[in-house]
């Protein structure tokens, strides 16, 4: 029983090492650089070395992979599992609730499913469409890349819309208790939606991915509507049946 | 009444549609820990609320949605429990769903939907949250379901809710008609479509934006976690992954021989090579599709093209079930044919098993001399002839011409109508129509057919053992493909999910008790409505015959195996030889209330 139970914790560290191999190699060096003096310094080889290498997760400052800047999709590949979905809403929200989750998947007519994600655009069309003055309740974060709100309190919500509106990829949504809009804020640079889709999306190729880029996709690839991207996969996957009927 | 301390809302929408009126009722949590709720609860439901006797087709019976205790939860698997009082069997109508219906319960704040009564017109319900409206369908009637659903969402504009739509079939009474769900997802076996059109319910569509409440968030979010992990994790699921139940066509067909081949004649069928996963993924396949929370993305979609007929058709499958049964079960040897029947009986709101079963009994009727071609208005139902098969599918679906009327009652009624020699080549167990395994050589389908809770029913399990854990799965609601890749550790699983999601203590022992409580309570009910007994779970005649050919020919049962399959079954379960559960077992298993 007991080795049942430490088995996942295995596979799960094996994972996250092969996702990435070279900052664990780098991390793992860092470790051997510290602990090497400090434990000559101290002379009691044993109980020192033992020491520092238990805590050898916090001798790597340097996170595992440079945090994400933006997200980049595959949509063909995807299933409509809304693995994502659920990974989001269990990280900002403590559980399963799809409406208030910051990706959406949307599956139309049966046969194509969309996923609708935050392509954090360089020029940002729901800032612009921030109607408040004199201040935007929200801004653009330049370290982050995500968008923040200034003052929760400026921001009218649902009465104005307007960030919803102007929203390229339409994922954004309201926040069903509060009211405000519901922004993807990359989970602090580790989104939880790339790691759970790359769980179970061996056998049809990778749909989500973390980008290091701050600047987003370009102009012509963002402005896909998730009702463009439906008719570009229906012809791309389904032709002759373009429309994607009954025949 | 004790309040749910988590996992279970304790609320189920009751709907009646004759006057247009809803509530919303409560139950104790005592009860959800004794039947946890989907299949479990439902029955309870039915054994108390459709009164003992009532005609299937009426508006006493009822048809309830259920969810379980782990749906709408990260839970990988949910489905949904449809139950009712079966047309095709007359007793326990029980059938399941993927897709995401099952979730938006929940999250609508239900664990359950009830609908009796009748619409005074054709109407679609649409729930969100604690909205509930009856709406006109009026302008639906007779589309297909994939129209049907497209109208709904384009009626209440939003496209992000799941709905449960009948087609023609379902509308023209057909028994063996079905539920669809996301176009091509399907609550097939037993009727429930037939029993949705007799309400006059083209729809139902729902949406939720809340949240299944948790006894112990932490606990429940490590156990799920760990669970999630070992279901993407298990070396079992990249081959479900990559080609869905489709791989089992091509080994069943010749090595395994148990691939229902011509109406159960035989199970060998090299042809399935031309239907098969490897072919299927080299000239038809376009896409993997899941359902919402799971991590074996089972179900593939196709396109048709260089075809003469139906070019362009887009199909889910082939799945082992919709493959035999619209495949070798009627000779077809290519995806040119099986599909379009496929992707026919998905439209129409037929179940693909039942209506391929009655198709073949036809067929095998015909190879024998007992129907004629005049007595199925001049359809020529060889086997093999996929334009005599699309007929006798259409004519199905809309009740049309002799053919339609007789094929549309499953091959039970139909041998019975019939007359004669016919009964001896319908293949059903208890009124429905067997799955797609030949249980001659698929050894455990035989308990699965006969003396699984349904009857005819390929996911009941195999022993008493895997149909008592099966229904506790059900009755969480959950798809047996993610226990599946937890292999032994299911049971396990489960129950260190549903601790901390309500709050319980429950030990396996308990667990193993739920599982022969909620399967003697379906027996009860289908003995009190349709007198099941040793004696109709007794196999049809095929089942004696020697498999004729292939590497496992010979291969048969004999009366002493059944009976000693019977003898173990009733006895697991603490039921009488007649197989009928006594009034000791009843008590023992708190269902007094069945005395």
């Amino acid at each position: 029983m007991k080795a049942e139970n430490e088995k996942p914790t295995v596979d799960s560290q094996k994972s996250e090492h092969s996702l990435s191999r070279r900052s664990f190699l780098r991390g793992s060096m860092a470790t051997v650089a510290v602990t090497v003096p400090a434990a000559m310094a101290l002379g009691a080889a044993k109980d020192a070395i033992a020491a520092p290498k238990a805590e050898a997760p916090k001798a790597a400052p340097k996170p595992a992979t440079p945090p994400a800047k933006s997200l980049l999709v595959v949509r063909k590949n995807c299933t409509g599992c809304n693995s994502c979905v659920y990974a989001c809403s269990l990280h900002h929200e403590g559980r399963v609730q799809p409406s208030m989750s910051r990706i959406h998947v949307r599956r139309v007519k049966g046969i194509v499913d969309v996923p609708m994600i935050c392509w954090h655009c360089a020029d940002a069309p729901c800032v612009e469409a921030c109607p408040t003055t004199p201040k935007k309740a929200i801004y653009k974060d330049k370290e982050s890349n995500v968008i923040k709100f200034h003052d929760e309190k400026l921001c009218l919500g649902i009465k104005c819309n307007k960030c919803v509106e102007a929203c390229p990829p339409q994922y954004l949504r309201i926040n069903v208790r509060t009211g405000l809009p519901l922004f993807c804020d990359l989970c602090g640079g580790d989104p939880q939606c790339v790691k759970a889709c790359n769980r179970q999306a061996r056998e049809t190729g990778e749909v989500l991915r973390c980008d290091p880029r701050v600047g987003g996709v370009h102009r012509s690839y963002r402005d896909v509507t998730p009702d463009d991207a439906v008719e570009g996969l229906i012809r791309s996957m389904y032709y002759p049946n373009v429309e994607g009927e009954r025949r | 009444m004790a309040a749910p301390k988590g996992g279970i809302f304790g609320k189920i929408l009751d709907i009646d549609l004759t006057t247009g009126t809803h509530k919303v009722r409560t139950y104790d949590e005592a009860l959800a820990r004794k039947l946890l709720g989907g299949t479990g609860l439902a029955t309870y439901y039915m054994w108390k609320e459709i009164p003992k006797g009532t005609d299937p087709m009426s508006p006493e019976n009822l048809l309830i949605f259920a969810s379980g205790p782990l749906c709408g939860t990260e839970c990988p698997g949910a489905r949904l429990s449809v139950n009712f009082k079966s047309p095709v069997s007359g007793g326990l109508g029980n059938s399941f769903v993927g897709g995401g219906f099952s979730n938006s319960i929940r999250w609508a704040g239900y664990d359950m939907i009830i609908m009796r009564g009748k619409a005074p017109k054709l109407s679609y319900i649409y729930i969100e949250d604690d909205k509930v409206e009856i709406r006109d369908a009026s302008a639906m009637a007779g589309t297909d379901t994939f129209q049907a659903e497209e109208m709904i969402k384009e009626d209440i504009k939003n496209p992000d809710a799941y709905c449960m739509v009948i087609g023609p079939a379902g509308e023209n009474l057909v028994p063996i008609a079905c539920i669809i769900s996301e176009r091509f997802k399907a609550a097939g076996r037993l009727g429930g479509g037939a029993v949705m059109g007799s309400k006059n319910l083209k729809g139902v569509a729902i949406y939720g934006t809340g949240y299944v409440p948790m006894a112990d968030d932490k606990g429940f979010h490590e156990a799920a976690g760990r669970a999630v992990e070992e279901c993407a994790a298990n070396d079992r699921a990249p081959g479900f992954r990559q080609f869905g139940t489709a791989l089992s066509l091509d080994q069943n067909g010749w090595y395994d021989t148990d691939l229902a081949t011509r109406n159960y004649q035989t199970g060998y069928y090299p042809d399935v090579a031309g239907l098969g996963s490897e072919e299927s993924s080299r000239t038809f396949w376009q896409k993997h599709t899941a359902c919402p929370g799971c991590q074996v993305h089972c179900m593939k979609l196709g396109v048709l093209r260089g075809v003469e007929k139906h070019e362009g058709l887009i199909a889910e499958g082939p799945e082992y079930e919709s493959g035999v049964m619209e495949g070798s079960n009627l000779g077809m040897a290519t995806l040119d044919e099986a599909m379009p029947l496929i992707e026919l009986c998905d439209a129409m709101g037929l179940d693909n098993i039942g209506a391929g079963n009655a198709v073949s009994f036809t067929m095998e009727l015909v190879q024998r001399g007992i129907l004629k071609a005049e007595d199925l208005d001049g359809i020529d139902a060889q086997w093999g002839n996929f334009d005599a098969a699309y007929q006798l599918f259409e004519a199905i679906a809309h009740k049309k011409g002799k053919a339609g009327e007789l094929l549309g009652m499953g091959p039970w009624a139909m041998a019975q109508k019939i007359g004669g020699d016919a009964p001896k080549y319908a293949c059903v167990a208890r009124k429905q129509g067997f799955a797609a395994w030949d249980p001659r050589t698929a050894r455990g389908m035989m308990t699965s057919y006969s003396l699984g809770p349904r009857g005819g029913a390929h996911t009941d399990g195999g022993s008493p053992k895997v149909i008592a854990d099966r229904i506790v799965g059900s009755s969480c609601c959950l798809c047996y493909f993610v226990p599946g890749t937890w292999g032994k550790k299911a049971n396990k699983n489960i129950i260190d999910m549903l601790n901390p999601l309500c709050g319980w203590d429950m030990t396996e022992a308990e667990f193993d008790i739920i599982g022969r409580r909620i399967v003697t309570l379906q027996r009860a009910y289908s003995h009190r409505e349709a007198g099941d007994n040793r004696q109709s779970d007794m196999p049809p005649a095929r089942v004696y015959e020697a498999m004729p050919e292939g590497p496992k020919a010979g291969a048969k049962w004999t009366p002493e195996e059944i009976k000693k399959i019977q003898d173990d079954y009733y006895a697991y379960f603490g039921w009488d030889s007649n197989g009928v559960p006594t009034a000791d077992c009843l008590k023992k298993y708190g269902l007094d209330f069945c005395l």
